[in-house]
């Protein structure tokens, strides 16, 4: 389980990365929040990795507080990044060896990782190639089955899809429904609506770091999912738009 | 060992041994420090013959008499093959002279040399396996960084701490293998080589203290790698700052040292120092020999008026000048030594004084601290220079005891010249020329005590540098 209360962070700068976000993911639940860049997606799940800390509110991994309990909670979640960067210089197999001891899975024979890496769709041929030979899609599902070897309860996701042809993206959608169905609760920040609508159970939507609409899957395949966050997506440009304006004038008048 | 920080080394030590670096240390190591050990065992084999076939040459020309001009040749260290510290710097050997004097020669530079001097250990150590050091670490962090996996590693249950000592020992175990390896081979080729013998307690003590200066060195190399690392957001950053901060250490810092120590303390060449020494010695000869010649003319004028020149018959002359010379003499002796301590102490204080000043600066650099505790323990450094310079003064008291005394014969000037007469009994004349025998070098513990600073200091660097590496590395944004 995953809980963010009213979760906030400010940076050295004085800029408000995120505002008072609330968010509750239970067992066996894929919440997908989405958001432009810069809207706090990734700060979020850097603050759930306890990578950095925040100003106010708290984070607790299945009841355990992050701050307080950064090593335990960290046992209670895997991550998979955007670009899934692992030891080139290691083969496929050896990665995922190396990852799955940090997470505490000491005992584990080739023929486990085999199996798992079969589980998430990579070819037989590329598990002992060395990983700096992959595409990124062989990476990214390196990446998810070392999520997946680890067994945590958790999984938090950050933009997995971004940079996957349709159909490398469409396995990691149906490996993800496999894990829900195992009871994981998995966060996904992404910008991929379409992935959101055919496999969320909730879907929030961020904006300047703040939780600004929240959906069941009911009410999202009831309203118009696409148009709500295409009208967020359009201010949130436009807002931009209005900030490199002010800091294009801001030389000029000097 | 904590499971994650096992399965940390043991990654490290199996990234480390895949990587190109890693065979390029083994080559290197495994040609270039037994090649060198080769080659400066074949250097020491000829200084030795050198110094052996000078001793002779010394024994067949020289005879006793008292105008001899005794030499102690300073015989090379078996040690030097670790270092060549100062090389032609060193003392090569002291001649007497039966006026009290004594005068060091330096020997003459090696035809073989070239502009950058010969490779051996310390340069091997200090130089090339401080760069490869660098080379093995510099992406240790930021290679990690950059790539992201350091973020995927660090959403484990792992310390930063336990990543950082991973990198740390994982890679300088895997550094050290081939460097201990290849001083191993390289003992074999020494020892197998019959010349010197390497595994004997009086030079293995120091071959074990040197291999142990040189592995605190690399391990502060090694620091500054991972702290460099942690600091830099990318690799081209780290390998840059790190080359920089190499020149300076390795060549700047030792290099620029003795010359603001000759612009803040200036002190004349040992030639100038010498004339200085001689020309004092000179004055107050000439005055003795006034003062003999006046003394001498006053006690005949007394004695025998009216008589010229000078003959063994006056008897009651020479015994009467005997007797009053004895004082005069005395108190010209006093007088030169205690003018010529005062210049050479003068001098030995401002030199080291400048030494001093130039090597508290240089100390600034680890490369030049190992460098002179190698040069020290192979008994071809400072303390060596000194020690020598001091037995100089020893072996000079020696043979004016021993030789020059027993040879002594009492001079008798007037206006016409001078007589001589023999002092001593004949049969108390030594018969064998004086040599500079069981001469022994600076030992270990004097050298270890001599120097506890640069020790204290390069394990000061281990340390300061791990500080500096575990502080940036612990507040390194994985943003």
């Amino acid at each position: 389980m995953l809980q963010a209360i009213e979760l906030t962070k400010r940076y050295e700068d004085e800029q408000l990365a995120l505002d008072a976000l609330s968010l509750d993911i239970k067992a066996g639940e894929i919440f997908f929040l989405l958001g432009a860049n810069g809207a706090g997606k990734t700060t979020t799940i850097n603050l759930f990795l306890n990578f950095i800390e925040p100003t106010s509110g708290k984070i607790l991994i299945d009841g355990i507080d992050v701050v307080q309990n950064p090593l335990e909670t960290k046992r209670h979640v895997s991550y998979v990044s955007e670009n899934v960067m692992l030891y080139g210089n290691f083969t496929a197999r050896q990665n995922l060896d190396f990852f799955a001891k940090l997470g505490g899975k000491t005992r584990l024979t080739r023929h486990d990782y085999y199996t798992v890496m079969r589980n998430v769709g990579l070819q037989e041929e590329a598990f002992e190639k060395k990983l700096k030979t992959f595409s990124k899609g062989m990476r990214q599902k390196v990446g998810l089955a070392i999520a997946i070897i680890k067994d945590a309860p958790n999984i938090l996701l950050d933009e997995p899809t971004s940079g996957l042809d349709p159909k490398s993206a469409s396995e990691l959608m149906q490996l993800l429904l496999q894990l829900r169905s195992r009871g994981k609760s998995i966060l996904m920040c992404t910008h991929d609506i379409f992935r959101a609508k055919s496999a969320a159970d909730r879907v929030g939507i961020m904006k300047e770091g703040r939780l600004v609409m929240l959906r069941t899957r009911e009410q999202f395949l009831q309203d118009d999912l696409e148009r709500i966050y295409l009208d967020y997506m359009q201010e949130a440009m436009m807002d931009a738009e209005t900030v490199n304006e002010r800091t294009v004038e801001k030389p000029s008048k000097q | 060992m904590e499971a994650p920080f096992k399965t940390l080394v043991i990654r490290e030590i199996q990234g480390a041994i895949i990587d190109f670096r890693f065979w390029v240390v083994l080559a290197l190591c495994l040609s270039i420090i037994p090649l060198s050990f080769y080659v400066s065992v074949k250097n020491y084999s000829q200084r030795l013959s050198d110094y052996q076939q000078e001793v002779q040459s010394y024994r067949d020309r020289t005879s006793v008499h008292s105008h001899m001009a005794a030499e102690g040749v300073h015989p090379p260290s078996p040690l030097s093959i670790f270092s060549q510290g100062l090389g032609n710097r060193i003392p090569y050997k002291v001649i007497t002279s039966n006026d009290g004097n004594y005068r060091i020669e330096y020997a003459k530079p090696d035809n073989k040399q070239d502009l950058l001097g010969e490779i051996d250990f310390a340069f091997i150590v200090s130089f090339v396996l401080s760069i490869l050091a660098i080379v093995f670490t510099f992406s240790a962090i930021s290679g990690d960084k950059e790539s992201g996996v350091l973020r995927g590693t660090l959403s484990n249950a792992v310390l930063r701490r336990q990543v950082l000592m991973a990198k740390l020992f994982g890679n300088y175990l895997v550094f050290l293998i081939p460097f201990l390896f290849s001083i191993l081979v390289s003992l074999l080729v020494v020892y197998f080589s019959g010349i010197i013998p390497i595994f004997s307690t009086e030079l293995f003590p120091a071959v074990m203290v040197m291999t142990a200066i040189s592995l605190i060195f690399l391990f502060a190399m090694f620091n500054l790698g991972l702290w460099i690392s942690a600091l830099a957001r990318n690799s081209i950053l780290s390998v840059n700052v790190l080359l920089l901060i190499w020149i300076v250490l390795g060549l700047v810092v030792p290099k620029i040292s003795p010359i603001i120590g000759s612009v803040i303390y200036p002190v004349e060449s040992t030639g100038v120092y010498e004339s200085k020494k001689a020309i004092l010695r000179l004055n107050i000869m000439n005055e003795l020999e006034k003062e003999e010649r006046d003394l001498f003319l006053k006690i005949r004028n007394q004695l025998r008026p009216g008589a010229e020149g000078v003959d063994g018959r006056w008897t009651d002359v020479l015994s009467a000048y005997d007797e009053q010379y004895a004082p005069v003499r005395e108190k010209y002796d006093q007088l030169l030594a205690s003018e010529t301590e005062k210049l050479v102490n003068d001098y030995a204080l401002r030199c080291n004084r400048q030494n001093d000043f130039a090597r508290n600066i240089a100390r600034l650099s680890p490369v030049y601290a190992v460098n002179c505790l190698m040069a020290e323990l192979s008994a071809t450094g400072y303390s060596e220079l000194e020690h020598f310079i001091q037995q100089a003064s020893v072996y000079q008291k020696y043979v004016e005891q021993n030789y020059y005394d027993k040879m002594k014969f009492k001079i008798y000037r007037d206006e016409g010249g001078y007589m001589t007469k023999n002092a001593g009994n004949r049969e108390d004349r030594p018969t064998e020329i004086p040599v500079l025998e069981n001469y022994k070098s600076v030992g270990i513990g004097q050298v270890l005590q001599q120097n506890r600073v640069d020790i204290m200091l390069l394990c000061l660097y281990s340390l300061l540098f791990f500080v500096c590496g575990f502080i940036s590395f612990l507040r390194f944004d994985v943003r």
